[in-house]
């Protein structure tokens, strides 16, 4: 019964989110308002794993965001989830960003969680997440999206190939591929 | 595809996180390593890697600066609401409204035969009908022998 509550309280999100966008087609903003409150954090560090940039991260948000409240009246349910649609807006708002522009910034490096780390062990830490950022940077777009979405979002495989619209073999194959790569990315960051 | 290569592709799928595996393929993979210390060395490496990726974190967002910048954006961006029905005559010209209007007009046609065909029948042919034409065509040719 306990592995029942998580999907029953992401199941009722999913019903509300659909409750939400009938009203935002109907242009209520406060609806709108809660949607987007609700969704913005994972929305915004999705595309920030993806791009590498908070700046850039937040201007994709705000334009996926736009996006919804311009197209609700599109939107229909016909048991797809919401956040599908607007992780599928997301990635693909990324990965037109990342054809316009090259990882220029430092910035999306790790913060410490807990405030106990000292000072060199958050220098170590930066440099470390500045070496997997740089690795991720190599990675084709497709494995990009499709890494972040398991491994650092933790969605399921169903839903990340849902969200790239491929199959789960196609996300399968990208997953492997990409964590490949990026276990010689690392070795070779080691080297001297 | 041995084992071992089977093992080595479920860990790079799923990672050495092990409860995103399915549950099924869980305890395979524990007896695995067990037996076999390449299996073993694969999935430590697998797991040192999970932690090295986990040091790239995304910055905290500044929720409430960003949902504002965002509401302020979207108050000068007209939605595109859904709108109920309305009748309009040119929806008429559409091509369904078009294969509509096709359909009555043929209707009301149907409904009134005699008036249309009256003079859109071949005077030759409706003489033949009627007897009144003589015989010296192909049908005069053919005798009852010739039909059976």
């Amino acid at each position: 019964m306990q592995e029942q509550a998580p999907l029953t309280q992401a199941t009722d999100e999913a019903k509300d989110d659909a409750e939400l966008m009938s009203r935002i087609a109907g242009g209520d903003q406060r609806a709108f308002e809660k949607l987007m409150r609700r969704h913005l954090v994972r929305t915004a560090r999705l595309a920030q794993r993806i791009l590498g940039g908070t700046q850039a991260a937040e201007d994709v948000a705000q334009e996926a965001f736009i996006r919804v409240w311009k197209h609700a009246g599109d939107w229909e349910a016909n048991g797809a989830k919401f956040t599908t649609w607007l992780y599928r807006i997301v990635v693909n708002l990324c990965i037109d960003e990342k054809r316009k522009r090259s990882f220029a910034n430092i910035e999306a490096i790790a913060e410490p969680e807990d405030g106990k780390d000292n000072a060199e062990q958050s220098m170590q830490r930066a440099e470390r997440g500045l070496e997997v950022r740089k690795a991720l940077e190599q990675l084709p777009e497709r494995q990009r999206a499709a890494f972040v979405l398991c491994f650092y979002e933790e969605h399921s495989n169903k839903d990340a190939a849902d969200i790239l619209g491929i199959s789960v073999k196609a996300l399968e194959s990208l997953l492997v591929r990409s964590r490949r790569t990026l276990r010689e990315s690392l070795k070779e960051e080691k080297k001297p | 595809m041995s084992r071992i290569e089977e093992f080595k592709d479920e860990v790079d799928l799923y990672s050495a996180d092990l409860s995103r595996w399915p549950q099924d393929k869980v305890k395979p993979a524990l007896d695995l390593m067990k037996a076999n210390p390449v299996a073993k060395a694969y999935f430590d490496d697998a797991l040192k890697l999970d932690e090295k990726l986990r040091d790239y974190g995304a910055k905290p967002v500044n929720v409430d600066a960003l949902a504002t910048r965002i509401m302020a954006e979207m108050q000068k961006a007209p939605a595109q609401t859904a709108q109920p029905f309305k009748f309009n005559p040119a929806y008429l010209f559409a091509p369904g409204g078009g294969l509509l209007a096709a359909a009555l007009i043929g209707f009301v046609i149907g409904f009134y035969p005699q008036a249309q065909t009256d003079f859109l029948l071949d005077p030759v042919y409706y003489s033949q009908e009627q007897g009144t034409t003589t015989d010296s065509g192909m049908d005069a040719a053919i005798s009852e022998e010739d039909i059976f």
